[in-house]
């Protein structure tokens, strides 16, 4: 994934299946996200279904300015951004360790079981995690009474605001862990044994080995899927915070997409919702930009 | 060895191929409804070959004549059939007796529309904008509504407008609007259109809903059926001292109740509700204020459920909290109360009894002016769709609903002696098949399989005859003397298209703080007092959302 400035030949002849597998890919990109972009003409029109996007009232940056002027902008905004940061600030390093920690592990079979154990968690629905988690951390559930005796609120978890964040962000390390770090450890047995060989030689203890052999051939690993998880800071898995969340954690819980999805969607105010996502997306790209001619400058890692 | 791989690696693409094609749903079978049955001319020729029936001179129909088409038609009719009903023997009404025997009178076959279950009101949205209306929609206001309200619904071309229809194919439906001032004033927009035939039943019906208590634990504290709301207090402190109920009170996830049971004995609602034509709204009223100060200190003191925040939206609890005695007193449906919880139901509790509670008030004889509602209109409303290519028949099919054979067909069955009774006074009632089932259904299940579960002209005796001792007096405990419903703002109340969307801009947002602030501050942990929760909701708009009701109210005391 690295970008080198050489060029690259099409080579149709020689890679033709390769192109071949490529088209599914385009198509779904072009129908699926490219071609709808002209639906964003939404958020600015009063959009009725039966008179379509040529046929609606346009009404300029209202819907914007609605948006703007609600109570609840800088809280939803500050809870977008908190969640995602501090998902990225816990689960990021967490796959990067577990991969570190389980690659030092000596016996195979060991290592593959505890592998299969740590991603299986991936695969189950996020409805019924989410069904699990209500059940564990409400007034009387399990891990409710674990933390209440430890000195935290007796009244539950997940209906407290204060909290939410807390069993959101260690929900979705629980989930995601096993299955993010397996890119790390491709990335490790990729490395060359020799170098850990001579740095031995020179007399490097283990950690010293980790910081001057495996954390650099994994920069580029670490670089790169940081800026594709950046690509998502604004969207935050609202589904999951939908899921969870209660009138109770508004305050901590509510996030811009889960607000639009009450709002808009439920009140088939389409435009509405449109105007606010789209706020969402310009804010999402912004963000990556920055975060790619930033890794450009100082790394020579980028998206693009 | 390379070919056979080759061999090994063309079947798993195929197989996954053909996987992916089993997800795929064919659900719209546009080829039977776009048919055009040669005999029927759906454009607008009323008395021609469409159709065998008589007439007037100007061709109104005095009377849905069998069958209303010679060819079969089909129709397209989406409706929520709850999963529950359904059973496992049911795919869906098209498996009930009754609609099998509708089909064969009226020659019209229906293909049932029923949106996945959790998903109803996407589904619902979805029929706008997807382009691909069914012919016929049970909408129930406010929540299956074109969100810019019924009226505009009509003029963006959604629905259909059948005031004229009605009246040349709708005798039965007109004939019951026409004799009462309130069906007629109640079933058109405040502009005299008629958007679709909303349900009615055959009498009005009491009231089904209220606050009910478990009489075996108050038996076992030895107290009496509380009045007041210090009454209640003491009822609960002792359920929770003494029995340990883990939840003496179940409130609903908002710290409010279905219709405002809780609240009525302040003198307030929880949402708009008008007082003499006067539309107020319940939340910036004083009243408000010693609700939650009183919900307050019940939950302080752990005598409300502590987690009620997170609880379903509907209101009701679980199975689960109440089969396991971990709930003293909810409001509640009647058929919940009496003591069919044990054993058929699982409960554990040999002694579990539920009866109706009159709504607390804070002086005994108090008067209360909300409640659930004494209902002759249903809100469900059944449109046509202005696209369908077969209105008339549509219309008649649906009049035939509310004629005096077609209703009794769907609110009994076709089985006499065995769906339906006729008892000594002449009067029709359910049968063995729908109350005591020999194959194990439940009551919803069976009047599903053999009724109709909601008839549009239905008759309400034949549940209240189905109905113990105790949950007739539960509903007349609800709906006694000092117990009105006098407030309750006109189920048929209409906005203009301007107004709706004003509205929606002002309560999105004044909707979620008052959900919040209100749970909050009953749980103890909002930041702001009530008279700033108050001023919050002003700044907010409140009075302007009131003053679009008010004037809406105006133009429906005008009709």
């Amino acid at each position: 994934m690295v970008m080198t400035k050489s060029k690259r030949k099409f080579n149709f002849k020689q890679n033709a299946a390769v192109y071949v597998m490529l088209i599914p890919v385009l198509a779904y990109y072009i129908i699926f996200h490219y071609a709808p972009m002209g639906g964003l003409v939404m958020a600015f029109q009063n959009y009725r279904p039966n008179l379509g996007l040529l046929g609606s009232d346009w009404v300029g940056l209202d819907n914007f300015s609605r948006f703007f002027s609600s109570i609840y902008f800088g809280r939803l905004l500050r809870n977008t951004l908190l969640i995602s940061v501090k998902d990225i600030l816990v689960s990021f390093p967490a796959a990067i360790i577990f991969a570190l920690l389980l690659n030092e592990v000596r016996s195979k079979y060991f290592k593959k079981t505890v592998q299969t154990i740590s991603y299986l968690p991936y695969f189950i629905s996020m409805v019924v995690i989410c069904g699990l988690v209500m059940d564990f951390t409400e007034a009387g559930g399990a891990i409710s009474n674990v933390v209440a005796a430890l000195g935290g609120p007796s009244d539950g978890l997940i209906s407290n605001p204060k909290y939410f964040q807390s069993v959101f962000i260690g929900s979705n390390v629980w989930q995601n862990l096993g299955y993010s770090s397996i890119i790390y450890l491709s990335a490790l047995s990729a490395i060359d044994q020799e170098q850990y060989e001579s740095a031995r030689m020179d007399g490097a203890g283990r950690f010293k080995q980790t910081i001057y052999i495996t954390l650099p051939a994994l920069a580029t690993t670490i670089t790169v899927m940081l800026l594709l998880r950046m690509g998502h800071l604004m969207t935050v898995n609202y589904q999951k915070v939908i899921l969870l969340y209660s009138p109770a954690t508004y305050e901590t819980a509510d996030v811009i997409s889960s607000y639009v999805y009450r709002i808009g969607l439920l009140g088939q105010d389409y435009s509405y919702a449109a105007s606010v996502d789209f706020f969402n997306s310009v804010i999402n790209l912004s963000i990556l930009c920055v975060a790619n001619w930033a890794s450009r400058k100082y790394s020579e890692t980028s998206l693009w | 060895m390379k070919k056979q791989l080759k061999l090994v690696a063309l079947l798993l693409v195929v197989m996954m191929l053909v996987a992916l094609m089993a997800g795929c749903n064919n659900n719209d079978n546009q080829e039977s409804s776009s048919e055009p049955s040669s005999a029927v001319d759906s454009g607008d020729d009323l008395e021609g070959d469409d159709s065998n029936q008589d007439g007037d001179a100007d061709g109104a129909l005095t009377e849905i004549t069998l069958p209303i088409v010679d060819e079969t038609v089909t129709l397209k009719y989406w409706v929520i059939q709850s999963a529950s009903n359904l059973g496992s023997s049911m795919k869906d009404y098209g498996d009930s007796e009754a609609y099998i025997e509708l089909e064969n009178r009226t020659n019209v076959h229906i293909e049932w529309i029923n949106p996945v279950a959790g998903t109803e009101k996407e589904s619902f949205n979805l029929l706008f904008s997807s382009g691909d209306m069914p012919d016929i929609i049970a909408t129930a206001a406010p929540t299956y509504m074109y969100s810019a309200g019924p009226e505009a619904a009509v003029q963006d071309g959604y629905f259909l407008d059948v005031t004229e229809l009605a009246k040349q194919y709708a005798p039965n439906y007109m004939a019951l609007i026409n004799s009462s001032e309130q069906l007629t004033k109640d079933t058109v927009t405040d502009n005299g259109i008629r958007w679709g035939f909303t349900s009615i039943y055959q009498e009005p019906r009491l009231g089904n809903w209220g606050p009910a208590i478990r009489q075996d634990f108050l038996d076992a504290v030895g107290m009496d059926m509380p009045i007041t709301y210090d009454d209640w207090y003491e009822v609960l402190t002792a359920f929770k001292n003494e029995l340990g109920i883990e939840a003496p009170l179940y409130i609903d996830n908002e710290g409010l109740s279905l219709y405002s049971d809780w609240l009525a004995g302040f003198g307030v609602g929880k949402a708009f509700y008008q007082v003499d034509g006067t539309v107020k709204y319940g939340p910036v009223e004083d009243g408000f204020g010693e609700y939650i100060e009183t919900m307050s200190k019940w939950y302080a003191e752990g005598l409300i459920d502590q987690s009620f925040s997170i609880r379903e939206p509907m209101g009701m609890p679980s199975d689960d909290m109440v089969l396991n005695d971990k709930i003293g007193a909810a409001a509640l449906f009647a058929t919940w109360c009496g003591n069919e919880y044990y054993p058929s139901r699982g409960a554990v509790n040999p002694d579990f009894m539920l009866v109706g509670a009159s709504l607390p008030v804070k002086n005994e004889g108090d008067v209360t002016h909300l409640r659930a509602p004494d209902e002759w209109t249903r809100d469900t409303v059944t449109v046509v769709s202005a696209t369908s290519e077969y209105p008339e028949i549509a219309v008649q099919w649906i009049d035939y609903q509310f004629s005096e054979e077609g209703a009794f067909l769907m609110s009994y069955g076709v089985r006499e002696g065995e769906s339906y009774v006729i008892d000594a006074d002449g009067t029709p009632a359910f049968g063995p098949l729908v109350l005591n089932n020999p194959d194990g259904l439940t009551q919803s299940e069976a009047r599903t399989l053999y009724t109709s579960f909601t008839p549009l002209h239905e008759d309400y005796n034949r549940l209240m005859k189905a109905r113990s001792e105790v949950q007739l007096g539960a509903m007349y405990t609800w709906t006694q003397e000092t117990s009105l419903n006098d407030w309750q703002l006109p189920l048929s109340l209409t906005m203009t298209a301007d107004e709706n969307k004003q509205y929606a801009v002002i309560m999105g947002d004044i909707t979620t703080y008052v959900q919040e602030t209100v749970v909050n501050m009953i749980m103890g942990t909002a930041s702001v007092t009530f008279d700033e929760f108050r001023s919050q909701l002003d700044n907010m708009g409140i009075q302007d959302a009131i003053a679009i009701y008010q004037q809406a109210m105006d133009r429906y005391s005008q009709r």
